[in-house]
């Protein structure tokens, strides 16, 4: 009630000091619009959506709170602190007011997606994607929910239903790249290569510049053998976003599959140049290195690597290859039993090698 | 023994066809341009260096001599004369292709032949009749495969008819090695090829070594200048072969050879074959055949001859046991069921202990050309042993076969560069863990011709790992900015109205500086309080429309005035336009109390006639002398003897909360009316409404 009187009174302040010595100059009937009375928690709540897209967070709980201190079953007030919260990367306390936001309005699907966020941020991927499903039943317009839903999939290595969940998304939005590019991914781990070569090209049709899916697609068909195309792809991928380093290094490797040592090494070089602790370009350095029969140069990079990520099993291994070429089976051996105990296919066999070590 | 490796000496540095192919060479080069001068060793070339001259010259009729003998030894030696020669005079064709073909059959540092053979025709297009072919085998033992098949199609081209006849298969051959070459040094195997070293190598060959299972000890045979007797084998003027032992300690490292002396080594060749399975029995070559010597506690045996059913009129060499000793593998150069040159043959022992006839183990393992220094792998179905023939890529190679379930022979297997050089490479054997092989190379890098060599097997590639990385989902890459809001709720509004109007006295009409109270009559609150301005007596609020509304004006001097006023709901925009004339305190001013409220037809004063109230109160403290008189009025309906009762309870109810506040009541007078003072006409409700109120009038002051 004092809200309502206080901002009464400066309004007809305002107004009185404004005009007072000139009664007409009054112009714009929208100035004398006045609050009806008894809306203190829309008015906080509304004050708290200013501040929200100020992203004055403070501001917007402390309005939040106020309309919920008004109205403690106002189910978008709570909804939007949790929203707020969420920018706040505060997922637990989100989660709280999202649960508010559903008790108070459960047949709102937008608490329930934003709870489905919420706890996908945290990791808790059964209960993302249970509120996912929920929020689709509860008629959640959004492709969003269909296609979070199909990354939890995905994550869960449930490749079909990852498809199924991606493709409801295409068929709402047959514009939505990410959504294509991952079913490409999906169809990819399927071992469905040339589906997923298909879809990684409709993502970039419909999203031309989208770097990221054309570096899926240049592995994709460097897993076919076609490394020109690939490195074509890769190519694409670094032209709009130049900074890839992941595009270059991977570039570097279909180079590196077409015996193209020199410019895999120019490429892994340059992954390195974005990247300066990139164990992965710099091994691949090392890999170069062994194909160039430069194993000590070799080693160093893999040592490099190592020095780096301490718990980097191939390039362990991998020393292992250089300093068994350069005789050093005991070193070698060491290695290897690293590389073993980092959980490294093939150590093993290698190790058969060192009976005497 | 010794023969078997020396006969690669050619023949063609014989060929009879040279002159014819002289005048042939001398036309096709003669407008070639010669790049550097041939220099003859005539003693007019040299007539500033008579003595380096004569000294040179002497070396190069001495080596002329060792050379023309034509056996490797002899080879070795005249190269020692022919580079003193060289270093007198480098310019000289025929030496520099002489100088290339001691290299060639000395088996002593081959490639270099191909330098002396390139400035042999650099200097002299027609140095020699072969040098086109001297050049191809230079190429070939140097690896440059494209450039050999060059030279010998170079040579096959030069050739007459009938020479043609007699060469095509040698030089066809060798340009098949050569394609055979370029397929293994693209291919090589996994291995790593160590010299055992200088306790073992010697600046001679060394050949043929024996191991025993544990690798601890080796048995090879070498003709280095120590051998027994210390003289020179006939044939081809090298020292003899002696067995000679060394052993392999801990560290890897091997012992200074030992001589292993009498009864193994005599004054003439004596050359490792083979050693038992269990170490115990050595067998060695002498005279051309196979003996047997036993280990009898730390002492040999004097050597056996091994039956006639192994031995022939012909060369044996090479023996090699199945694990269990009773089957037994050997190389020998018996004419009957031979397919040429070396073959392979073996024999069983029968139960008595007895080796049967030695056999032919037939054309999947032996070629026309020498098949020779069998090893037979502990396994008992992995054959090794080299070959001139089959897809040697030069010389001696390497290969193993594999008996098949049905116990065939499958087609022998070269085991590879760079095991297998485009020289020759032979007398393998394995180590009984499989791990190392042990064979005799005239590779390059040895310290002498043949030396002996330990190939570690590598086993399959292991391959390196590349690290790739994809960002599979894109919104893990780039997660969708989401902001999910809800909306803003619609927050009700009302219309302000603006109030405005002067305040002014009501005699004068001058503008008066008066105090403004806005209250909000339901709520009995105070909205507002403002002042009109003192030049202009203009004022103006904004009010929320819809509301009734009571309005004060005070200002010093004056009576107060009220009104009561409702502000209708509107969607737009209005104004009200309120003047006020104030009076001035004086004796029979009065006011009208337009916001004092009665409940309908009754005397009971309601709340929200409290404000009004109590500013007539503070009107009455503010001037403590005056007395009022309150009157009530009315509509004219109703009887005036209701009316009046009702006009008078109504000022007296007033009169009482007044004396109720604490006013004297000798100030305070009270009368009904009833509707006999109207300030408006009765034929209207606003009219009547007009009339029906409470006044205010001052009696005295």
């Amino acid at each position: 009630m004092k809200q309502f009187i206080l901002f009464s009174i400066a309004m007809v302040f305002s107004l009185g000091a404004f005009s007072q010595d000139n009664p007409t100059a009054i112009q714009n009937p929208d100035t004398t619009l006045v609050v009806a009375e008894n809306q203190e928690a829309e008015l906080a709540y509304n004050n708290g959506i200013a501040s929200f897209k100020n992203k004055d967070y403070k501001s917007a709980v402390d309005f939040f709170n106020q309309a919920i201190g008004f109205r403690p079953e106002f189910s978008q007030a709570y909804f939007n602190r949790g929203s707020v919260k969420m920018e706040l990367k505060e997922f637990e306390a989100a989660i709280l007011d999202f649960n508010m936001a559903i008790q108070y309005a459960d047949s709102v699907p937008n608490p329930y997606f934003a709870r489905a966020q919420a706890n996908y941020a945290l990791n808790k991927f059964d209960e993302a994607f249970d509120d996912y499903t929920l929020a689709i039943d509860k008629g959640f317009k959004d492709v969003k929910a269909y296609y979070y839903r199909g990354v939890i999939n995905f994550q869960r290595n449930k490749y079909e239903e990852a498809i199924a969940d991606f493709s409801q998304a295409i068929s709402i939005d047959p514009t939505f790249a990410y959504a294509y590019n991952d079913r490409g991914s999906a169809k990819r781990k399927n071992n469905d290569i040339d589906g997923a070569i298909e879809d990684y090209e409709k993502a970039v049709k419909v999203d031309s510049k989208f770097a990221l899916a054309y570096n899926n697609l240049g592995t994709a068909k460097r897993k076919k053998g076609d490394f020109d195309g690939a490195i074509i792809d890769y190519g694409m991928a670094i032209k709009h976003k130049p900074d890839y380093h992941i595009a270059y290094n991977n570039r570097g490797s279909a180079k590196y599959d077409k015996k193209d040592y020199d410019g895999a090494l120019k490429d892994f070089s340059e992954a390195l140049k974005l990247k300066n602790d990139y164990v992965y370009a710099i091994n691949n350095i090392g890999t170069v290195k062994i194909k160039q029969k430069e194993y000590e140069a070799a080693k160093t990079e893999f040592s490099k690597a190592i020095d780096i990520d301490g718990n980097y099993g191939d390039a362990y291994l991998n020393r292992g290859v250089a300093k068994e070429e350069l005789r050093d089976l005991e070193g070698a051996c060491r290695d290897w039993k690293k590389a073993d105990e980092l959980g490294v296919k093939n150590a093993s066999i290698y190790l058969q090698d060192c009976n005497e070590f | 023994m010794l023969q078997f490796i020396y006969k690669i000496v050619t023949n063609f540095k014989r060929l009879k066809y040279m002159k014819t192919l002289y005048t042939v060479f001398a036309f096709l080069f003669l407008s070639n341009i010669i790049f550097a001068q041939n220099v003859e060793f005539d003693k007019d070339n040299f007539s500033s260096d008579k003595e380096g001259f004569k000294e040179a010259y002497k070396n190069l009729k001495e080596g002329d001599k060792q050379y023309a003998y034509g056996a490797s030894g002899t080879y070795v030696l005249a190269l020692e004369y022919f580079l003193l020669a060289q270093k007198f005079n480098p310019n000289n064709a025929d030496l520099n292709y002489k100088i290339g073909s001691c290299y060639l059959y000395s088996n002593m540092e081959t490639r270099k032949c191909l330098q002396y053979f390139k400035k042999a025709l650099e200097l002299k297009n027609t140095v020699a009749p072969d040098i086109f072919y001297m050049l191809g085998r230079g190429y070939h033992l140097n690896y440059e495969f494209d450039e050999a098949i060059k030279y010998y199609e170079k040579h096959r081209n030069m050739l007459s008819p009938k020479d043609l006849e007699l060469e095509r298969k040698n030089i066809t051959k060798k340009i098949e090695e050569c394609n055979v070459g370029k397929q293994l040094v693209k291919e090589p195997v996994r291995v790593f090829i160590d010299n055992v070293g200088e306790e073992i190598n010697s600046r001679y060959p060394e050949y043929s070594p024996l191991i025993s299972a544990d690798e601890s000890m080796m048995i090879f045979t070498s003709r280095r200048e120590n051998t027994t007797g210390g003289s020179r084998d006939l044939g081809d003027q090298q020292f003899y072969e002696d067995i000679y032992v060394s052993y392999q300690s801990e560290n890897g490292k091997w012992s200074p050879a030992v001589n292993m002396g009498k009864p193994l080594n005599s004054d003439k060749n004596d050359a490792t074959v083979g050693l038992a399975p269990d170490g115990q029995q050595l067998f060695i070559f002498m005279e051309g055949d196979i003996y047997k010597c036993e280990l009898k506690g730390a002492e040999w045996s004097s050597p056996k001859s091994l039956p006639n059913s192994i031995n022939t009129e012909e060369r044996e060499g090479d023996a090699s046991f199945s694990y269990n000793g009773k089957t037994m593998y050997i190389a020998s150069e018996r004419t009957d069921k031979t397919f040429g040159g070396f073959d392979i043959y073996t024999s069983t022992q029968s139960e008595k202990g007895k080796w049967q006839d030695a056999e032919n183990m037939g054309s999947v393992i032996n070629t026309e050309y020498d098949d020779r220094s069998v090893f037979m792998h502990p396994d008992g179905r992995t054959l090794y042993f080299s070959s001139r023939g089959h897809n040697t890529m030069g010389g001696f190679d390497i290969f193993y076969t594999t008996k098949d379930d049905d116990g065939f022979w499958t087609k022998p297997i070269n085991l590879g560069y760079p095991i297998n050089t485009p020289d020759d490479d032979l007398f393998f054997v394995l180590s009984a863990s499989g791990k190392h092989g042990y064979y005799a190379s005239a590779k390059e890098g040895g310290v002498g011709t043949y030396d002996i060599y330990m190939i570690t097997f590598r086993g399959p590639e292991k391959p390196i790992v590349q690290n790739n990385e994809d960002n599979l989902i894109a919104s893990i890459a780039n997660p969708i900015s989401e902001v999910i809001i809800e909306e803003s709720v619609e927050i009700k509004t009302m219309r302000l109205t603006i109030l405005k109007g002067t305040v002014k006295d009501a005699i004068s009409l001058n503008p008066v500086e008066a105090s403004i109270e806005i209250v909000d009559n339901e709520k009995n609150e105070i909205i507002s309080t403002f002042m009109s301005n003192s030049a202009t007596g203009k004022y103006l609020v904004s009010l929320p429309s819809g509301k009734n509304y009571g309005i004060a004006v005070k200002a010093d001097g004056y009576l107060f005035h009220s009104e009561n006023f409702d502000i209708p709901e509107a969607t737009n925009y209005q104004e009200i336009t309120k003047d006020i004339l104030l009076n001035k305190m004086a004796v029979g001013s009065k006011i009208v109390l337009k916001n004092i409220f009665f409940d309908y037809a009754k005397a009971t004063l309601r709340a929200e006639s409290n404000a009004e109230l109590d500013r007539l109160i503070a009107v009455l403290t503010e001037y403590p002398n005056i007395k009022i008189e309150i009157s009530g009025h009315t509509d004219n309906l109703g009887t005036l003897q209701l009316n009046t009762k009702l006009s008078e309870s109504r000022a007296k109810a007033v009169v009482d909360y007044l004396i109720m506040k604490g006013v004297s009541t000798s100030r305070l007078q009270y009368k009904g009316y009833a509707y006999l003072e109207p300030i408006a006409t009765n034929e209207t409700e606003e009219g009547r409404q007009e009339n029906r109120r409470v006044e205010f009038k001052v009696l005295s002051n």
